[in-house]
């Protein structure tokens, strides 16, 4: 999932121009992923489709199924009417802060026990330990500590995002080529300089490959936070839905939740491919 | 600083050795009794079979390793610390990856400080000079090994280092292209007054780039077995000088110290 950032060990030498061949080989590519696009799409209206057409006729039980119909009907009230948006706008601002305060977090503590051989041998167990638990649990915790505002789901966020972020810092640090670590070595680097010009850009392939994971449960922690108890939020418009019996409120809120975490990947992957254009196959 | 009455050497080892703890809980030796200085100016080349622990050699010389026995003086002064004289190239690629040819040529001026236009304008008359011009926007993987290993020649040179340390730098490159970076080479050390330790497997090349040739012992517990001076008039075309009489004799003679070493290191080492 996350081991993907090792370098290839000696690329094979590239020509500056490209040739016909990886011309041609791309073009390829390109009409194959035609064909599977249209293949996703198929997917979904066959699944949407037997949904429809199985609760419209009484095999499933639209009170427990509901069926597509109203769950885009539902999405589209909700948006049409304003009613969602402030709800979306908590919840991605509780994903965006437990982000920002769980990768933070986790960069530095990945880089102090990656560098401090006794912090990482002292902490160890304790990380294993803590990473071991199920964080979900811990959202009562919070609520009582920090309320029923955004500070408690935030710091459910943060509890899930900070492991990703941390084992991947941690493992991208010692990863890191010792013949480029002399090599900067040699050109007189101080520590800040070999931080910033060596470990963290060798870590940062890997941290990159965990964001993907690491959004995804920023939002998780939002939603279950919400969930278990808040007046706002994606997580309270599904609890809500549910008290009244609502399974289309209920789906539409999964669907709306699932769509934005997909926007936000999209967005990765493009600030990915940008930021990470030097690693070999990133063309 | 310099107290003495006579130029210090640029690199002076004194009875250097080094030790690695093994796995096992014993103790391997990797160095033993080495003592050598090299004036200024020089260029001397290290030869002795794979493995004998010529690399170390060259980390102790640069400072990344700290010989448990033994001085390092530098000019004079006792090494602590990396070696802030000397530049490094190393055998393997250890270019940063993340970097352009531009920001790899360009490294060394900005860690010490140089304000950025300053070091684009000297890193891009770097790159022309190693004949990379044009492809100071390529990352490494976009390079053969042979413009890499320029990249890394204008990396390490760019900061006007008195000493240069390789490390085998060219044994990974085809003859021809191998040849050519040799004469290179030696055009940019010409009348440099800089100071090359040279380690190399390969007896030919060691005589025809240096002034020197020091031959270590296989190891374990490598020393130095002896030392040579080449006499060949320079310029030399490292191609053409291999067809010198002079040049044949050397290697003859070289040859029957190392040939020993080479069989031993083929007995005792089973790798």
């Amino acid at each position: 999932m996350s081991a993907n950032a090792r370098r290839d060990p000696a690329p094979a030498a590239t020509k500056p121009t490209r040739s016909d061949g990886i011309a041609r080989a791309q073009g390829a590519h390109r009409a194959g992923r035609a064909v599977v696009v249209s293949l996703q799409i198929g997917v979904f209206v066959l699944f949407v489709g037997i949904w429809q057409a199985l609760a419209a006729a009484g095999v499933l039980d639209p009170f427990f199924f509901s069926r597509p119909s109203a769950i885009a009907l539902k999405l589209w009230g909700w948006m049409a009417s304003g009613y969602i948006w402030p709800h979306l706008g908590v919840t991605l601002l509780e994903a965006l802060l437990a982000f920002l305060i769980g990768t933070v977090c986790g960069v530095i503590a990945g880089f102090a026990l990656a560098r401090v051989e006794l912090l990482a041998a002292v902490f160890d167990p304790y990380i294993r330990t803590f990473n071991a638990l199920p964080r979900v649990i811990l959202a009562p915790i919070f609520i009582l500590w920090f309320g029923l505002g955004i500070a408690s789901k935030v710091a459910l966020g943060v509890t899930l995002v900070f492991f990703i972020v941390f084992f991947n810092t941690f493992q991208g640090i010692r990863e890191v080529d010792p013949m480029i670590r002399n090599n900067v070595k040699m050109l007189q680097a101080n520590d800040w300089q070999m931080v910033r010009h060596v470990y963290l850009p060798s870590a940062m392939a890997w941290i990159f490959s965990s964001l993907h994971t690491s959004i995804g449960f920023a939002l998780v922690g939002a939603v279950v936070g919400e969930y278990i108890g808040s007046a706002r939020g994606i997580g309270y418009v599904v609890a809500e839905a549910e008290g009244v019996f609502d399974t289309a409120g209920v789906f539409a809120g999964l669907i709306l939740t699932s769509v934005v975490v997909l926007l936000i990947d999209l967005g990765i992957d493009r600030l990915e491919r940008y930021l990470l254009r030097w690693r070999p196959g990133a063309e | 600083m310099n107290g003495e009455a006579s130029a210090p050497s640029a690199v002076a080892l004194e009875n250097v050795a080094v030790r690695f703890a093994t796995a096992a809980g014993g103790v391997h030796g990797v160095l033993r009794d080495i003592s050598l200085a090299v004036p200024e100016g020089v260029f001397l080349a290290i030869v002795g079979p794979s493995g004998c622990g010529k690399s170390t050699f060259l980390n102790v010389a640069a400072g990344l390793l700290q010989p448990p026995e033994g001085s390092v003086r530098i000019f004079g002064e006792p090494l602590t610390g990396t070696n802030r004289y000397a530049a490094y190239l190393f055998q393997q690629d250890a270019l940063l990856p993340w970097r352009t040819v531009l920001g790899n040529v360009m490294l060394g001026l900005s860690l010490r400080g140089i304000p950025r236009r300053e070091a684009v304008a000297e890193a891009r008359q770097w790159i022309e000079r190693v004949g990379l011009g044009g492809f100071e926007d390529r990352f490494p993987h976009q390079l053969s090994g042979g413009m890499r290993k320029r990249a890394a020649v204008a990396q390490s040179w760019i900061v006007d280092p008195r000493i240069l340390l390789m490390d085998e730098p060219f044994s990974a490159l085809d003859v021809q292209t191998r040849q050519n970076m040799e004469n290179e080479l030696l055009d940019l050390w010409q009348g440099s007054r800089k100071t090359v330790l040279f380690i190399t497997h390969d007896l030919e090349e060691a005589i025809a780039l240096a002034d020197e040739v020091v031959v270590i012992t296989a190891g374990p517990n490598a020393t130095v077995k002896g030392r040579y001076a080449v006499g060949l008039a320079r310029p030399r075309d490292v191609a053409e000088i291999r067809l010198d009489p002079e040049f044949n004799a050397l290697y003859r003679q070289i040859w029957d110290d190392l040939r020993v070493e080479v069989k031993r290191s083929r007995n005792d080492v089973p790798s």
